[in-house]
């Protein structure tokens, strides 16, 4: 636990330091002005059909963009070096995934507050459930899928996964303004939401055991 | 077999079909410093992944510290690795990279922690930049503590990739210093790859020498020397230009020879040195002095190197 806890510290520091998160943020801004631009309607209906939608995307554009440090390292060999050490490949992919989530987790909420605040919707209790519980675990879940196709992947193939993530985020949110979707956040859909993400999670966590570290290190640089 | 701390053998590795390294075996016993040479692609560092677990062995036997290297974290307690890249963070301070690392190797205590860190800052000259981040180190400084981050757990094997490379020669002694007393006082193991024969000449006591994946040559350094040393001519020509004329003048002739600035050294094996004397100064080019030395190990490995390469 010693272990993950160093990791997640050292993480956190690197983050804010490196100024991740404001690239992370500027991303999310990009993104959401972006999507504004395709829809006729004004920003504020936008924002408020998208309120379900809006943690979910910002959380998962800040990980993903928060997550080009683990990227980083493989490219810089640094990697190789923490695998010589006593950490496991789970605690390292654990470590790492509950860092970046936690960072785009706690920024998201700070952002989805002030866009209700502005916004005047209000705020019910699946939607605190849902923004507390359901987001952070999907968000942890889909960094983790994430993270672990970085320790596997080619620096190739990682750029190839990196596209076609961002087009599918921009394709995901427009059909979502298109289609119209209810605007209200209901007890079942966060849990139903938070299922997957433990099921995912836990799948995830079993398959990180079977990583092998010569992957890893052969597809460096 | 229980005084060596690195054992290697048959050691076979192969990536696609094709064979990195073939049939290596040797031995590195407990305390010395063991010099693993050999030209880029050679392979010397696919042995080192599979030393340090990194990477399986297609077949053969690899045992660290008693122990098969392999998905084993209590082994890696134990082992200190330098690789390439140093494995440093930029963004974090020097202090804050060691204690990272030493509580990764699991040191615990962090007033323990603090002293092995501040007592290594001092002896690497690096205590007063402990607080700035390790992104505005100069290549130098940052191999510098990478070398600490290394021993930073007190580790009985250290494996080191090229640890003087980008080092002054202030900084390179202090190093070779430092890996000395480590074997000398501590009985640290270490296992040096590195292309600066000069150093590993210096600081190791034996060495092996790898081609093509091939150990070509193996055992202590005075044993190799004695087996593959050929005397060296050492000419010093009066300035440089006459010294690369000298140089393009025997090439032709068939005698390969190193040249360092106004030195040409070759190893005149049959041939009549007095008779190339001769014809260099019948090229009217000004020879100041000759003299025959003992084989050093660059010379040794650059006999290896041109043999190999003829076969």
């Amino acid at each position: 636990m010693s272990v993950i806890s160093a990791i997640v510290e050292k993480e956190l520091k690197e983050i804010i330091r490196d100024k991740n998160l404001v690239t992370g943020l500027l991303s999310v801004s990009m993104f959401l002005r972006m999507l504004v631009l395709t829809s006729s309607r004004s920003v504020t209906i936008v924002m408020s059909a998208f309120i379900p939608y809006l943690p979910l995307m910002t959380a998962f554009i800040l990980g993903f963009s928060l997550s080009g440090r683990f990227v980083k390292e493989k490219l810089q060999g640094v990697i190789e070096t923490v695998l010589c050490t006593p950490v496991s490949l789970r605690e390292l992919w654990l470590a790492k995934t509950m860092s970046i989530t936690c960072a785009s987790s706690l920024t998201t909420m700070v952002i989805t507050i002030l866009v209700i605040a502005l916004s005047g919707i209000q705020l019910t209790a699946p939607l605190v459930m849902y923004l507390l519980i359901a987001v952070p675990a999907f968000v942890f879940s889909a960094l983790g899928l994430l993270c672990l196709l970085y320790f596997y992947l080619g620096m190739r193939q990682i750029q190839a996964v990196n596209y076609v993530i961002f087009f599918l985020l921009f394709i995901a949110l427009s059909i979502i303004l298109r289609i119209k979707p209810s605007s209200k956040v209901t007890f079942e859909a966060g849990i139903a939401m938070l299922t997957f993400s433990v099921i995912l999670s836990l799948l995830l966590n079993y398959a990180v055991k079977h990583v092998d570290k010569e992957r890893i290190v052969t597809t460096i640089g | 077999m229980g005084s060596y701390a690195v054992e290697v053998c048959d050691l076979v590795k192969e990536f696609d079909g094709r064979r990195v390294l073939d049939h290596v075996t040797f031995n590195v016993r407990e305390g010395e410093v063991f010099g693993y040479l050999g030209p880029n692609g050679a392979g010397k560092t696919t042995t080192l992944r599979i030393l340090l677990g990194l990477i399986k062995p297609t077949s053969g036997k690899v045992v660290v510290l008693g122990e098969d290297p392999v998905n084993n974290d209590e082994l890696r307690v134990r082992v200190g690795v330098l690789l390439e890249s140093d494995g440093l963070y930029d963004t974090l301070t020097a202090f804050e990279n060691l204690d990272f690392y030493a509580r990764l190797y699991g040191l615990s205590n962090s007033s323990e922690r603090r002293e092995r860190i501040v007592k290594l800052l001092k002896f690497m000259g690096l205590y007063e930049r402990k607080d700035d981040k390790v992104g505005c180190f100069s290549r130098g400084m940052r191999r510098k503590l990478g070398i600490m981050r290394a021993i930073v757990h007190s580790p009985e094997v250290v494996f080191m990739d090229e640890p003087m490379s980008g080092l002054d020669p202030e900084t390179r002694a202090i190093i070779r210093s430092l890996i000395v007393k480590l074997a000398k006082e501590e009985s640290v193991t270490m296992f040096i790859i590195s292309h600066d024969l000069h150093d590993v000449e210096e600081i190791c006591s034996s060495a092996a020498i790898l081609i093509n994946g091939r150990i070509i040559a193996n055992g202590l350094i005075e044993n190799l020397k004695r087996r593959f040393g050929k005397p060296v001519v050492e000419i010093t020509f009066v300035d440089e230009l006459s010294a690369v004329k000298g140089l393009r003048i025997l090439r032709k002739k068939g005698l390969e020879c190193v040249k360092d600035r106004c030195c040409l050294c070759m190893i005149p094996e049959d041939n009549d040195v007095l008779g190339i004397l001769r014809y260099l100064a019948e090229e009217g080019l000004k020879i100041v002095s000759v003299k025959e030395r003992e084989a050093s190990l660059e010379d040794i490995y650059m006999s290896i190197v041109k043999e190999v390469d003829v076969k």
